[in-house]
């Protein structure tokens, strides 16, 4: 049979099964990755072998229960009776091998009817067998009926083994073996004979459960796991502030050397001008941050590869039940600390649609990374770099976690407030109920993460640049002309600025941060690239210094930096989080209702904070 | 007869069915699970906060809100030792 237009591998297993990270092992660098940073909601695809595979969100059968899974199942569908489908590769877990059996069993039954050969990798193998057990390889492939490969995506063990499968398939389909007994076709017949392959060809489950029981008995315990929770996020919020300080100043170095060096080769004028306070003054500032939003990705990957992830989920169920949201919530919301894209997608993995919809509204009160520049700049640039508690706790991390925390609760308070306004509470029983997985603790894998973060970085600047880059074009052609470099005060965006300043003034706004703030509705990266430049066009001809010790000897006083702070916090001032917003609650109204919603609070907290500041003396 | 939820942690109970307020893709799901008829769930813990208990059932563990624990029905079964 031709091999030309039977091309796609489908990627299919339980959740944490290692999936995803056997697919990256499979695709190496060759992926196109998910549109968006944060979890595996969208398929994948990659190449391999001549072959694209397809990573499918992992799914426990082929009947859906809940949003995300219907999504899932309805495109899994699709692509087996797709012509272009030349395989399935059915991802087990060695360690939990009868729930992962169930959906093989589901699978064989699909994949005789579709004509399409299936391989069931069992993933994870290298745990089993450092624990003195096996699988019985043979006795599977006879017993379910297919091809049946033991792998470990993290060492690398059996790849060889999958690849020539694999590459078997390529030349021609092999023929069916012969079906060793009709298939089950209930859920108990399935679940009996999932749970009899496993006890005679798998090792024993309970060595392995009673392994993660152990650290269960720390993380959750009533004493202990919620101070460790504490501890968890501190460890998170000072990673993202005092450890990425480092690479911030290399990068931020790096900007400067090279900005002067292209603009010490261009002539005098406005290109050089241009490429000096514009270029590299906006979009410079903008990629300073990029160590910041890297590690905040790493973060996060290890909290999800560790296996923590779940039991955060499960402790944090029923304070967030309080305000109307779920257990699941925590990883859109945390994820909202990265990018609400990824986060209103990833709230498709909550059960209950009134929990879903509560989740997306209050997401983007989450401080998004966009959001960390402006935090970084205002305070790097107004909060002592002192440590306290023996120099291992910065005064700037704490800062940082106060900003966080403000937002995470102006999130909760306007979700207990909507759940309250809506209709009365409609139980677990009518909505889709709170079950959640506890897979073992792993120790995460740092090629993995790095490769994950550093894919979810780049298509984040990737995302952003462009739009930083056309603000940058706008606001420094409107602050040089038209008089040009070093005549800002006497420009267009001087006069634009001074007729809207009043509008900003009551929360201490000068007209440079009233300008950024405006350009700043596209998408508030825009914030610091707009201030970068404009500070840029005020100290033309001198050469760069960090934009937030300019903002000091600007005359921002510390009142006029808090409300900042505040307005940044509340605003929902991104675009594509409007954009996104209405896809996924399939709502005009919806994103029209947040944006007004949270100019409101954000221009009226910032008001406050400012007069209030202001009254205290500060 | 008791239910799932009124299991304290260190118990073990066969499941003998769902209430009739649960729906049915719902307790298709946890049949898929392993929580069907005839099958042993042992209660390992209750997370902090009042959250959802943990249940181990054929070498998985999961969380199940109180709500749903609560419409699984179940008799007690001795168990023996800790395993």
């Amino acid at each position: 049979m031709a091999t030309a237009e039977r091309s796609d591998v489908l990627l299919v297993g339980n959740p944490n099964s290692g999936k995803s990270l056997l697919f990256s092992r499979l695709t190496g660098l060759k992926q196109k990755v998910a549109n968006y940073p944060g979890v595996t909601v969208e398929v994948r695809s990659g190449s391999a072998l001549g072959l694209t595979l397809l990573d499918f969100p992992g799914i426990y059968s082929l009947e859906p229960l809940t949003g995300d899974e219907r999504v899932a199942i309805a495109r899994l569908e699709n692509a087996l009776e797709s012509p272009a489908t030349h395989g399935i590769v059915c991802v087990l877990d060695a360690t939990r091998l009868e729930r992962s059996l169930y959906l093989l069993l589901e699978l064989v039954t699909r994949a005789r009817a579709a004509g399409v050969p299936l391989l069931a990798a069992v993933n994870i193998i290298d745990e089993v067998v450092s624990r003195g057990a096996r699988v019985d390889v043979q006795g599977l492939e006879r017993a379910v009926g297919c091809d049946v490969v033991a792998v470990s995506a993290k060492t690398g063990e059996g790849l060889d083994r999958l690849r020539a499968v694999l590459d078997r398939w390529h030349g021609r389909l092999p023929p069916h073996p012969p079906a060793p007994a009709p298939p089950p076709s209930t859920v108990e017949e399935r679940r009996a004979l999932a749970a009899r392959l496993a006890r005679a060809h798998g090792p024993s489950a309970d060595v392995l459960l009673r392994s993660q029981e152990r650290l269960d008995r720390l993380f959750l315990s009533p004493w202990l796991g919620i101070p460790l929770f504490a501890v968890v996020m501190t460890v998170l919020f000072q990673a993202i502030f005092t450890w990425a300080a480092p690479a911030m100043a290399l990068v931020r170095r790096a900007v400067e050397v090279s900005g002067a060096w292209t603009s010490g080769w261009l002539p005098p004028g406005v290109a050089r001008d241009f490429v000096r306070d514009g270029l590299f003054a906006g979009v410079g500032s903008f990629l300073v941050f990029v160590p910041q939003i890297f590690i905040l990705f790493v973060v996060i990957g290890v909290l999800e590869d560790s296996g923590y992830l779940a039991r955060a989920a499960i402790i944090l169920h029923r304070p967030l039940g309080w305000f109307g949201l779920s257990g699941r919530s925590f990883l859109p919301l945390l994820s909202g600390h990265a990018c609400a894209i990824p986060a209103m997608m990833a709230a498709r993995t909550i059960e209950s649609p009134r929990r879903r919809l509560l989740t997306v509204l209050v997401i983007p009160f989450m401080s998004c990374s966009a959001r960390l520049p402006i935090y970084a700049l205002i305070i790097g640039g107004f909060v002592p770099a002192h440590t306290v508690l023996w120099g291992t706790v910065g005064l700037q991390g704490l800062a940082f976690t106060g900003i966080y925390a403000f937002g995470i609760v102006a999130a909760l308070l306007s979700s207990a407030v909507l759940s309250r306004a809506t209709r009365g509470r409609e139980g677990a029983l009518a909505d889709a109920p709170f079950v959640v997985e506890l897979p073992p603790y792993r120790v995460p894998g740092v090629r993995p993460i790095l490769l994950a973060a550093s894919s979810r970085s780049s298509s984040f600047v990737r995302r952003a640049a462009p739009v930083i880059f056309c603000v940058v074009v706008v606001v420094w052609m409107l602050g040089y002309f038209p008089k040009g470099a070093g005549h800002l005060a006497e420009s267009w965006l001087a006069w634009t600025g001074r007729w809207i300043e009043p509008v900003f003034r009551p929360m201490g706004a000068d007209w440079t941060s009233a300008v950024a703030i405006l350009t700043s509705f596209v998408a508030r990266e825009v914030f610091v690239g707009t201030l970068g430049t404009l500070h840029g066009l005020e100290d033309a001809g001198q050469h760069l210094s960090a934009l937030s010790t300019r903002l000091q000897s600007s005359g921002m006083g510390l009142p006029a930096a808090l409300a900042l702070l505040v307005f940044y916090a509340l605003s929902l001032q991104c675009a594509s989080t409007l954009a996104v917003m209405r896809k996924e609650t399939g709502s005009g109204r919806i994103p029209v209702f947040a944006f007004l919603g949270m100019t409101t609070l954000a221009y009226t907290g910032a008001v406050v904070t400012y007069q209030v500041a202001r009254a205290l003396g500060a | 007869m008791t239910t799932l939820g009124d299991m304290p942690p260190g118990r073990s109970g066969r499941v003998h069915g769902f209430s009739s307020e649960v729906r049915p893709e719902v307790s298709r799901r946890l049949r898929e699970l392993g929580f069907g008829r005839g099958n042993v769930v042992r209660c390992l813990r209750a997370a902090p906060l009042g959250g959802p208990r943990v249940y181990a059932v054929s070498g998985c563990a999961f969380a199940l809100e109180a709500e749903l624990a609560a419409q699984v029905w179940v008799s007690s079964v001795e168990t023996h030792g800790d395993g």
